[in-house]
């Protein structure tokens, strides 16, 4: 019914680890209907329970929880597993959510979220959750990647210019810049670049990657037709070394 | 008691400014400075006095020194004249008896062989002139004056042909004359106390005026600590305010979180019936709840961002305006709206790269609600940078444009019901252009729709 579970794969399990009575069996439920394993614990002691009982693919955790908060259980759960996580909060602080991803989260969602939000959001950590045993390697993740000068920042989403200038991008844009980053030098298909890139389009079709595609360039400045080249035909290759940072 | 004037100060701050304590006199310098108002302005009184005293003695002295009456001197000189004469013509055995006996009540004589002729000291020599000129009109030459310890009195000495001295004392010939040199100079004393003494008040209320300046700047911004300096009077009024100040800080900051924190507590029911709302079957009320949630939840974050203001600690960065402007208007043509950006795809800027969102993504949000489309231009103009927001609405009434930045005001109307919102938009995106050192200007279009400029004078970050 989704494309996380077309697979013949085991459901992803899911803890949910959020004080809110009302808050918890929402989601729960939320989850259950799109075919996740879910699992609710009200406060860190029960996340830890339920941690030691069974395995997890991945963690939401809400930032305001009795006893030790969300962030805490955040930074004490990254230091011996990579289980994705999470966090959501209603406190919307820009600092609680620069806070959170660099603690090791992988997204920050705000409260008041709707279903839609959600379900993409847990969709897009379980896909690269997946593909990360690689993450094994090095403790730390990437963190930033760097092409041409220009800087882009994963955990704080953010994108720098050569001159050290913030440059503003909207969310799909930043998925479509990282999506090119992590494939470079290569061609990658709309298709592809539209599944990599977590849509928050409303509509989502070839033309609006193509629309995602020429604001990126807009943004990245004059030398951009070089950087993110057009293959007739097949999609679009980025030409410029990336190196994590 | 290093200071002798010590003793003098404390009684006199205490008797003036009632009820001083003892640890009042703490100050190093100025000992009979008095703490209060009230001594200040009796020792302001007391150096007038004092000074139009002083001055009037010197002046007055003076006139009568200068004005004796030249025809008592002409009488005096006569009556000396002759009784020298008579002395002359007396054998020198009986001068003595003589001159006693020829003594008046005001004039005193004395004939002594011994004595010599003084020499008239210097300040003396105007009147000794005037006196030996009457002398000569009857032959008498060689008067000498000397002082007297009596200012009325004149003394001096003539000669005898024979080589002897007769000495006289006539009393009263300088007394008391009640002319002055006339009206100017009193006048011209006068104007001087009183110059002397307004500049002294003016002194005096140098800490009210500061105190007042100081009042006018309070709750125009963070806290204004009031100088405690002065006199005592406005020294516990300045230690007043601050108190004031302080609990009037605190008492917002006691209401600012308690709003805040409702804020944020709303923020889980919103996203349970946001939650709730997708299980619903019946798709329009799922989409009006959703509506209903959006506008709630904009409220939420306009007061959280209206609350946060002053203390954010947002840093300053570069940071590129047009990506900035680009991505908003972009995120609005998304949604299905009509939205358009013209400029540069490029504007470097110093700023808050938040603040300046919310300031933009406010603008953006307010003309689409009002008037359905928004076009957002960007101009580069020397070192700053120039933004327009206009819309092809209604515009606002001239007379409400200075009002609606205010906080919580909305403009009274259809359009405020059929758009919701608390009224805290446009006064955010006062407040944080004003702290990005820019200036905003609300204006009708004469093609109708409102224009809203924002000016950043310095911008742009240096090169």
């Amino acid at each position: 019914m989704n494309n996380s579970m077309s697979d013949e794969n085991p459901p992803s399990r899911i803890l949910v680890v959020e004080d809110d009575p009302g808050m918890r069996m929402l989601i729960l439920r939320v989850l259950q209907g799109s075919g996740y394993s879910v699992r609710g614990a009200q406060d860190g002691r029960e996340m830890w329970e339920a941690l030691s009982s069974a395995p997890f693919d991945l963690v939401i955790l809400d930032v305001m929880l009795p006893g030790t908060n969300g962030l805490d259980l955040c930074r004490a759960l990254r230091r011996d597993s990579h289980v994705p996580v999470i966090i959501v909060s209603a406190r919307g602080e820009e600092l609680d959510r620069v806070l959170g991803l660099e603690l090791g989260a992988d997204d920050y969602v705000p409260k008041p979220f709707g279903q839609k939000e959600l379900l993409a959001r847990v969709r897009a950590v379980l896909r690269r959750g997946t593909v990360a045993p690689a993450r094994q390697n090095g403790s730390e993740r990437r963190e930033s990647l760097s092409f041409a000068g220009w800087l882009l920042d994963l955990r704080r989403r953010e994108l720098t210019d050569p001159d050290g200038a913030a440059v503003e991008l909207s969310g799909a844009e930043h998925d479509l810049l990282a999506s090119f980053l992590e494939n470079p030098q290569r061609v990658i298909g709309r298709d592809r670049l539209l599944e990599l890139s977590r849509t928050r389009l409303g509509d989502v079709s070839d033309r609006s990657v193509d629309v995602l595609v020429s604001r990126l360039r807009r943004k990245l400045g004059s030398d951009s037709e070089n950087l993110i080249r057009t293959v007739r035909g097949l999609g679009y290759i980025f030409t410029a070394d990336v190196e994590r940072v | 008691m290093r200071h002798p004037g010590r003793g003098l100060g404390r009684s006199l701050g205490r008797g003036l400014g009632r009820g001083l304590g003892p640890g009042l006199w703490r100050g190093p310098g100025l000992f009979l400075w008095p703490r209060g108002l009230v001594g200040r302005v009796t020792l302001v009184l007391l150096a007038a006095v004092l000074l139009e005293f002083t001055g009037s003695t010197v002046f007055y002295e003076q006139a009568e020194t200068y004005t004796a009456d030249d025809a008592r001197i002409a009488h005096k000189a006569e009556q000396l004249a002759t009784d020298l004469q008579l002395l002359t013509a007396t054998a020198p055995a009986r001068r003595a008896e003589t001159a006693r006996l020829m003594s008046v009540s005001d004039l005193h004589l004395e004939w002594d062989p011994a004595s010599r002729l003084p020499l008239t000291p210097p300040e003396m020599l105007p009147l000794q002139a005037r006196f030996a000129a009457q002398l000569r009109e009857f032959g008498q030459e060689g008067l000498q004056l000397t002082s007297t310890p009596r200012p009325g009195d004149v003394a001096g000495a003539l000669p005898l042909p024979d080589g002897t001295v007769l000495r006289f004392v006539s009393r009263g010939l300088m007394s008391r004359h009640p002319v002055t040199r006339g009206l100017l100079s009193a006048a011209v004393l006068a104007g001087c106390v009183l110059l002397a003494a307004a500049m002294l008040v003016r002194t005096l209320s140098q800490p009210l005026r500061l105190l007042a300046r100081a009042a006018d700047a309070i709750g125009r911004g963070p806290p204004v600590p009031v100088s405690e300096a002065g006199p005592r009077e406005v020294r516990d009024l300045a230690r007043a305010m601050n108190a004031m100040q302080d609990r009037i800080g605190r008492l917002i900051a006691d209401r600012t979180e308690a709003l805040a924190a409702v804020s944020h507590d709303l923020r889980t029911p919103l996203s349970r019936l946001r939650l709730r709302a997708g299980f619903l079957e019946d798709s329009d009320i799922q989409t009006a709840i959703e509506a209903d949630v959006d506008e709630m939840e904009s409220m939420v974050v306009s007061v959280l961002a209206y609350l946060a203001g002053e203390d954010d600690p947002e840093p300053r960065r570069n940071l590129d305006l047009a990506a900035l402007l680009a991505t908003l208007v972009d995120d609005a043509a998304d949604a299905g709206r009509d939205a358009r950006y013209e400029g540069p795809d490029h504007a470097s800027m110093h700023g808050r790269p938040l603040a300046l969102k919310r300031v933009f993504g406010n603008l953006i949000s307010n003309a689409l609600a009002y008037a359905g489309n928004v076009r957002v231009s960007l101009r580069e103009e020397g070192a700053g940078l120039s933004v327009r927001v206009e819309d092809d609405g209604p515009g606002i009434p001239p007379a409400e444009l200075d009002r609606v930045l205010t906080p919580f005001y909305r403009v009274e109307g259809s359009r405020s019901r059929a758009t919701g919102g608390l009224g805290l938009g446009l006064a955010i995106v006062q407040r944080e252009v004003q702290r990005e050192n820019g200036v905003l200007r609300l204006s009708n279009r004469p093609e109708g729709g409102l224009r809203a400029e924002i000016v950043f004078k310095a911008g742009r970050p240096p090169s």
